[in-house]
């Protein structure tokens, strides 16, 4: 992994914008993002900046004020709710775990895509007066996702891969960064579809050992995943990613359809 | 003799497991918690108080379609229901508008290992905000109001509040900067910046 350079503060204000707007909900322009990036790779002020921002962010909605909705709201959603097909309720255990008392508000963690596309998610938590152990737990989980992130697209030995959509999954699409030697991978995808109950995306990397799987990850409601993943062993070379579906858990070896298929190349930056 | 539920007490994951199981008197109790909360939101980004209801709905219904895997994550809920309902929201927001560009950045998957939320820490937690959002200039808190519950661009903002781009910049991150300082750091700032 690079070591971190001393930046100018004047680099960082720069940052701070974008990652303002970006966790204020603007979607960045593509060379934004690129700069962004390329900046967040390098500083780990700014990546801890991107995490408390979106934290931030994440409590702005506590700010309204709040108004009830209709009465007829509740019957309406629980009746549409009933009306889908669902598993017959099992009985709850009996009551021995009361409302938790934790006051810790635990943030998902916020994806970045590009066009040329680095996903970088953090784990966040929000410690609330004398919760901070909770806070550095959390933040070392993140630290970690980081580290993987920044491994994958900023190593030297740094190669990346479309993905393009297999039939399986006609209208999706993703990216891949694979650092081998670390070895770090980052895959972005959306527009895949919707995981059925019971399965998961799983990432295959192809080398001359073998196919390996490098994890797994789900889709969000939107069809899109991201995950930093942190294959076992270092990788000589990779000669194709694809991604398939397995059932819940990920398979030794890949049974399910290929949803997306890629050959990475080295970065022609590097 | 088995126990009856007490899903009024049973916190956010108990009551998502049971309502993966299909248990839709599971998902009242979380409506009732959140729905308020969750259509305040809608409605604050989208001034309509038909489509925040529906945006309402339709978030509480994705819960509970997706309430399987949600269970299995260990997600917070109100994080997801709040994030799902201001993107949805928003979306509508610029759709109206003419300005609908596809959100480059989607939020979060739920977090492992997530503990309950007590109805003591939101409230705490909706004070605190409060008292940090009040301590900003007017300036910085527009900005990030406008940004954050009108979906407006720094552009558009600029453009709304008729003063160059560069100084939307500042305000937004001089205000980003002190909320984060307030509220994760749980200092004061004692200078204010009139920009």
């Amino acid at each position: 992994m690079r070591t971190e350079q001393s930046l100018p503060e004047s680099a960082c204000d720069t940052c701070a914008v974008s990652l303002a707007a970006l966790t204020l909900g603007e979607p960045l322009a593509p060379d934004e993002q690129t700069r962004l990036l390329a900046h967040l790779a390098r500083c780990e002020r700014c990546r801890r900046r991107l995490d408390e921002y979106a934290t931030v962010a994440q409590l702005l909605p506590l700010a309204v004020p709040e108004v009830a909705p209709s009465p007829e709201l509740r019957a309406r959603i629980l009746a549409t709710a009933g009306g889908q097909t669902r598993a017959a309720p099992r009985p709850l255990a009996p009551r021995g775990t009361p409302w938790a008392g934790w006051r810790r508000l635990v943030q998902p963690a916020l994806g970045l895509a590009l066009a040329a596309l680095l996903a970088l998610g953090l784990n966040r938590e929000l410690a609330v007066r004398g919760l901070q152990a909770q806070i550095s737990a959390q933040q070392a989980q993140t630290q970690t996702n980081i580290g993987i992130v920044t491994a994958a697209f900023g190593n030297d030995d740094a190669i990346e891969a479309s993905l393009d959509p297999r039939p399986a999954a006609p209208a999706s699409s993703g990216r891949v960064f694979i650092s081998p030697g670390e070895p770090a991978v980052a895959v972005y995808a959306r527009d895949l579809p919707q995981l059925p109950e019971g399965q998961i995306y799983q990432v295959w990397l192809v080398t001359p050992a073998g196919t390996i799987s490098a994890g797994t990850f789900a889709v969000n409601p939107a069809g899109r995943g991201w995950r930093p993943l942190r294959p076992s062993e270092p990788l000589v070379s990779v000669e194709r990613v694809f991604v398939t579906m397995e059932p819940t858990g990920g398979s030794p070896q890949p049974t399910g359809p290929e949803q997306l298929s890629g050959t990475p190349v080295r970065d022609g930056g590097r | 003799m088995a126990a009856t539920p007490d899903l009024a007490v049973a916190d956010d994951q108990t009551l998502l497991i049971q309502a993966s199981a299909g248990d839709t008197a599971a998902l009242g109790v979380l409506y009732d918690r959140y729905g308020r909360l969750v259509f305040s939101v809608a409605l604050r980004v989208t001034t309509n108080r038909e489509s925040a209801e529906e945006i309402t709905q339709d978030t509480f219904l994705r819960l509970w379609q997706q309430s399987t895997r949600y269970a299995s994550e260990r997600g917070s809920v109100v994080s997801w229901l709040l994030t799902i309902a201001h993107n949805r929201a928003i979306d509508e927001l610029r759709s109206r508008r003419g300005t609908s560009r596809r959100r480059e950045v989607e939020l979060p998957d739920f977090l492992p290992d997530q503990r309950g939320l007590d109805p003591t820490t939101l409230a705490q937690l909706r004070i605190d905000l409060q008292s940090a959002l009040a301590e900003l200039p007017q300036a910085q808190r527009e900005a990030i109001e406008l940004a954050f519950f009108d979906g407006l661009s720094r552009q558009e903002i600029a453009r709304k509040a008729a003063c160059p781009l560069p100084t939307i910049h500042t305000r937004l991150r001089l205000g980003m900067e002190k909320l984060r300082t307030i509220l994760l750091r749980g200092e004061r700032i004692d200078e204010r910046e009139g920009i």
